[in-house]
């Protein structure tokens, strides 16, 4: 669904962090929403994650740069890094310009899922539009 | 945001791996600061996720007695010295909201830096999120970061400024781009002396200190402190050693495609390769997003491939100069079109691709 100009697609899950987080056959993948790349402007740099680290839900798992700003990634569900995208190495606009297709960011075996999607938020729920709302009318997106 | 107070600490001339060291270990030990000072050793910074090999002749710093620091907040390679007063801000992260702007972070630096020049009596602006600018010519350069347990925005003014030892330093793919690289700098820099000002260090810091006093939002207050907190001034030598260890140093290693050089907000020399099914292209360029359209202001061809005659490619170096982004495949394709102009193998889209990597600007 879209949710201002930006799209958020129905079938994933989002954290509050602009994260989203596909539930896949053999485990999850997460990336940054559109709306959170249009936040951190053109990613210049995205940090690889650890293939073999295990994350804990909400903990930075890697950090990118865009503006002359460093600033982190949390994981968005706990478990261990399976795969980190190595396109980014070379492109990490694609963050930008393909947020929930090519800019995914990394994959994971999660640890907990079921207990842990609890906290996590669908597009078309009241409590995501509410922070969607707010986020857009303070950076004026 | 948490309101809180921040102890200032206007500290003076440091030695060189303090003046990286004392922010460091603010923010790993989640301490608020405005820390006010400047090095009395030059080195050269890079940033965060800069790849150190790619970026900085290493050879040439030896050569200078210059040392090397990696620092964990954004931004390009820097020359530092004692002509620069440096200020930096450590928030702790739990004062801010969950989310929020990097860019309202840069402007609690920006705007501080931006009063006390014009204290000065100079027309300084805030220039797009990260610079302050006298006209077009960016007078301090700033990053930022998520540094420990804290936000961090650092920055400096220039009272003078080694234009010769940034461009020695720098790691450059020829000479002809070192020399490009030199003058962009002087044309697209400028500092205070350069304006005809020569106040001494104390009195810039003591402005800067006086200045963001004014400009720090509600809930914010910098109080001045006599020293830095013992728990953080114990942890500056080991601070210190890891952000010089040759293993964070080398830590960081980037696809060789694509390097930026930004010598100002909006203003960046590029390299970049493309393979084309006729070789191996390579470019060098400086594009300018200032006031309007991204264009290419200088652009040079080099490679792997077959070009018919010899000076079609200064030729199409030329056609493409001053051209904005947008029009480079149309710009390529006019061109290639010519009689008697080959380049086999190279279309219109790899011109295009080679100057837009990832069809951006």
């Amino acid at each position: 669904m879209k949710l201002g100009k930006y799209d958020f697609p129905d079938e994933l899950y989002y954290d509050s962090k602009h994260n989203w987080l596909r539930l896949d056959a053999d485990g999850v993948t997460q990336g940054m929403t559109a709306l959170g790349a249009a936040m951190a402007g053109e990613i210049l740099y995205v940090e690889p994650a650890a293939v073999g680290r295990e994350v804990r839900q909400g903990q930075p798992v890697l950090s990118v740069e865009s503006g002359k700003w460093v600033g982190r990634v949390n994981a968005v569900v706990s478990g261990k890094v399976t795969a980190f995208n190595k396109a980014l190495d070379a492109t990490p606009e694609l963050v930008n310009h393909d947020p929930y297709g090519k800019g995914w960011m990394l994959r994971l075996a999660p640890g907990d899922l079921e207990r842990e999607l609890v906290n996590l938020m669908r597009a078309d729920s009241e409590a995501y539009r509410k922070l969607v709302e707010a986020e857009r009318q303070k950076y004026g997106l | 945001m948490t309101a809180g107070i921040i102890p200032l600490y206007n500290l003076g001339g440091v030695d060189w791996p303090d003046s990286q060291a004392i922010y460091h270990a603010q923010a790993h030990q989640g301490q608020p600061g405005l820390n006010i000072l400047w090095p009395l050793q030059p080195y050269v910074c890079i940033g965060r996720f800069q790849d150190l090999e790619a970026e900085i002749d290493l050879q040439e710093c030896q050569r200078r007695g210059l040392p090397v620091v990696r620092r964990e907040v954004g931004g390009g390679a820097v020359y530092l010295d004692a002509g620069q007063v440096f200020y930096q801000l450590v928030l702790p992260r739990q004062w801010l909201a969950a989310t929020y702007d990097y860019r309202w972070l840069f402007r609690q630096g920006l705007d501080a830096v931006a009063l006390a020049l014009k204290r000065m009596g100079i027309n300084a602006n805030v220039r797009g999120a990260n610079d302050v600018a006298v006209g077009r010519r960016k007078i301090s350069g700033n990053g930022a970061g998520e540094v420990g347990q804290a936000a961090v925005v650092v920055g400096n003014i220039l009272l003078r400024f080694d234009y010769e030892a940034m461009a020695a330093v720098l790691r450059v793919p020829d000479e002809k781009f070192r020399d490009k690289a030199y003058h962009s700098m002087r044309d697209n820099l400028v500092t205070l002396e350069e304006l005809g000002q020569r106040p001494s260090n104390e009195q810039v810091a003591d402005m800067l200190a006086q200045a963001f006093s004014e400009t720090l939002p509600a809930g914010l207050a910098a109080q001045p402190a006599a020293a830095l907190p013992a728990d953080v001034a114990a942890l500056l030598p080991e601070t210190a050693a890891r952000l010089t260890a040759a293993d964070w140093l080398d830590e960081v290693h980037r696809e060789r495609e694509r390097r930026r050089l930004r010598i100002r907000q909006g203003l960046e020399m590029r390299e970049q390769l493309w393979k084309a099914p006729g070789g191996l292209l390579r470019c060098h360029c400086a594009i300018d997003s200032q006031g309007g359209a991204p264009r290419l202001t200088w652009v040079s061809l080099s490679g792997d491939f077959f070009v018919h005659p010899a000076a079609a490619l200064g030729e199409l170096e030329q056609a493409l100069t001053g051209v904005p982004l947008a029009q480079v495949k149309e710009v390529a394709a006019r061109f290639l079109a010519q009689p008697g102009v080959a380049l086999p193998g190279v279309r219109p889209e790899d011109i295009e691709h080679l100057l837009l990597p990832g069809g951006t600007a």
